[in-house]
């Protein structure tokens, strides 16, 4: 072996030594860096604060609007579906505690008891009031509730069942709830540096992201179906969407939407792109603002003129998640000092 | 408290405490990563899991089950409709054939203008496209089948035994039947079930393409027509459990204000 091979294998194991020990710092530094972000704080407590104000509302007005039609829609003026014959289609209704709507589906009394059990339920879930205790009794009955019968609902009610689930896990009634007034006043469970204390901080800021990463799955993932398709690619399947009776429920409306082909065009591949881009554009603060504008615009859009409200509540209430607790404070700060200053002007 | 003063603590936590922390962080990533599996099209990635499918799919089902493929990969650009109509005898046993109730149209007339429609609104809509889908995979044959009429009480497993025997996939389309013609049935009796029996119903599905995108000016003048799903006449199904009379209550409160909007004339709404 020469000189020189000598000097250049010390060369490359000088290398390889830097790189090892990068990588290691590297290591190190993201393991500390993501417990940190994990026990530092709480992240995201008004935008979860938002997604559980919202949930809430929107089974309070899944109940309220079905209240004349609920036997039809979810009760035994339904069983020509086969439901009450044999075992139920649901597998949740097969299921101890997810089956006690189902099984009072032979009679309306108990039926309406349970329905009306639920108004009753969705009220503290919107108030933040012991959220903790009725949080789980209200997710158990509402996944029973709404898998009681195949026929009905949309896939915002499998979104539902999932983020309620994470949402057990975390603290969304830190903010905007009557547990925080209770909180402020009587002081938190636990110490701020026991070990309960910072696994409950790390287990919300992991709900946070699997409440954020199912979003971008939601989204991504039906991009790639839509791609697929040539209606989507030539831009004109929302007029084809709007043009079913089903999907247009506000034909005037959709009728002004569809009339000059480049707003299709752009609803149609507007879709598609922020479908696509929304995660990425999440990233920097000028692009996540379009993006969540974007979808606020593009499930109103769905909510109002294809008549699925509830679908566009809930996807409202988990985009919520991606706006930062500074921007929250600040809009209830506005609020506050407008709503003061009107009150001032009122007593003069 | 600020930020800064509690970074690089992680070192001072009891190690039972970062263990239960980075255990629930590593579930989550299973989740999040199990989820993207499972929600995009299908990909061999999903054989790198112990198990593969197997594995993903008893994690996933039932409480993380969900589709997004929703309006994808084709939104609906034809529209289903689904009509009913009865045979009827009165007390004397003389018996009347009704005339065709839209049903979808019924239901969904109720959706129109209203900002929280029911989601019970679009089930004769939702039957008519399982009818189709589960029509789709019948073949010629099997067609001409559906189309006769059935009775006595065994009428499904005989229309059964007579599907299998051709080729074509009839499970869907059996499934179907059964559904379509227990709503159908519940139709019938709110429409005209005070008139006397319902001793047979005949539903139809008919499935009409939207107009083409760059005739819309037109609007139905061009667009394509109805492509009939015929089917023959059938005994009425009740099925275990169901309570007439509050079908009858909110089918029949729609069909009558679907009829008073119907007599109006044109224009005067």
């Amino acid at each position: 072996m020469s000189k020189q091979d000598l000097h250049s294998r010390g060369f490359v194991a000088g290398l390889l030594s830097d790189a090892v020990q990068a990588i290691r710092r590297a290591t190190l530094e993201f393991v500390y860096g993501a417990e940190d972000w994990l026990t530092a704080r709480k992240h995201a407590q008004y935008g979860l604060a938002v997604t559980r104000i919202l949930m809430g509302l929107a089974a309070l007005g899944i109940l309220l609007t079905h209240w004349t039609t609920r036997y039809y829609t979810f009760g035994a003026a339904a069983a020509w579906s086969g439901e009450m014959e044999g075992a139920p289609n649901s597998d949740f209704a097969q299921i101890w505690l997810f089956s006690a709507f189902h099984s009072a589906l032979g009679n309306n009394a108990v039926f309406t008891a349970l329905y009306v059990l639920m108004i009753v339920l969705s009220i503290p879930i919107i108030l933040g009031w012991r959220f903790r205790i009725i949080a789980p009794v209200f997710w158990v009955m509402w996944v029973s509730f709404s898998e009681v019968n195949e026929m009905q609902g949309d896939q915002s009610g499998n979104l539902y069942r999932m983020v309620f689930l994470f949402l057990l896990f975390a603290d969304p009634a830190k903010r905007w709830s009557l547990d925080s007034r209770r909180r402020a006043r009587n002081g938190e469970l636990f110490a701020a540096d026991s070990g309960a204390r910072q696994i409950g901080t790390a287990l919300h800021n992991l709900v946070v992201i699997a409440v954020g990463a199912q979003v971008i799955l939601v989204y991504l993932s039906g991009a790639f179906y839509k791609v697929q398709g040539e209606t989507w690619r030539s831009g004109v399947a929302v007029y084809e969407t709007l043009s079913v009776q089903r999907y247009n429920t506000w034909p005037i409306l959709s009728e002004l939407v569809v009339k000059w082909g480049p707003i299709v065009g752009i609803a149609t591949v507007g879709t598609l792109l922020l479908q696509t881009l929304f995660g990425a554009m999440l990233l920097h603060r000028f692009t996540r603002v379009i993006a969540l504008i974007g979808m606020l615009g593009f499930h109103l859009g769905i909510g109002i003129l294809m008549g699925l409200p509830w679908f566009s509540l809930i996807m409202f209430a988990v985009d919520a998640v991606f706006v930062r607790d500074r921007s929250w404070e600040a809009v209830s700060g506005g609020l506050r000092r407008r709503w003061r200053a009107r009150r001032q002007a009122a007593h003069r | 408290m600020d930020e800064q003063s509690r970074r690089r603590t992680s070192a001072r936590k009891p190690v039972w405490v970062r263990g239960v922390i980075w255990g629930a962080a590593l579930f989550t990533a299973w989740h999040v990563f199990a989820t993207l599996l499972w929600v995009f099209p299908y990909t061999p990635v999903r054989d790198a899991i112990p198990g593969g499918n197997k594995t993903l799919t008893s994690y996933m089902i039932p409480m993380f089950g969900q589709s997004w493929s929703v309006f994808a990969p084709q939104p609906a650009r034809s529209e289903l409709r689904l009509s009913v109509r009865a045979v009827v005898a009165d007390e004397s046993g003389f018996e009347r054939e009704t005339e065709w109730v839209d049903a979808d149209r019924v239901e969904l007339a109720t959706t129109t203008y209203n900002l929280f429609p029911s989601y019970g609104a679009v089930f004769a809509e939702k039957l008519a496209h399982t009818h189709n889908s589960g029509y789709y995979y019948l073949d010629a044959t099997q067609r001409e089948i559906v189309k006769q009429d059935f009775q006595g009480t065994d009428w499904l497993s005989d229309l059964k035994s007579e599907l299998q025997t051709s080729t074509g996939n009839s499970f869907n389309y059996l499934a179907s039947e059964e559904n379509i013609t227990a709503y159908s049935t519940q139709v019938a009796k709110a429409v005209w079930g005070d008139e006397g029996t319902i001793v047979r119903i005949q539903y139809l599905v008919t499935d009409r393409l939207v107009t083409p995108f760059e005739d819309r000016k037109h609007g139905e003048l061009l667009r394509p027509d109805a492509y009939e799903l015929t089917t023959g006449w059938r005994p009425p199904i009740v099925r275990e459990g169901q309570d007439e009379a509050a079908f009858a209550a909110t089918f029949g409160r729609w069909y009558a204000k679907y009829e008073a909007e119907l007599a109006q004339p044109e224009g005067a709404q």
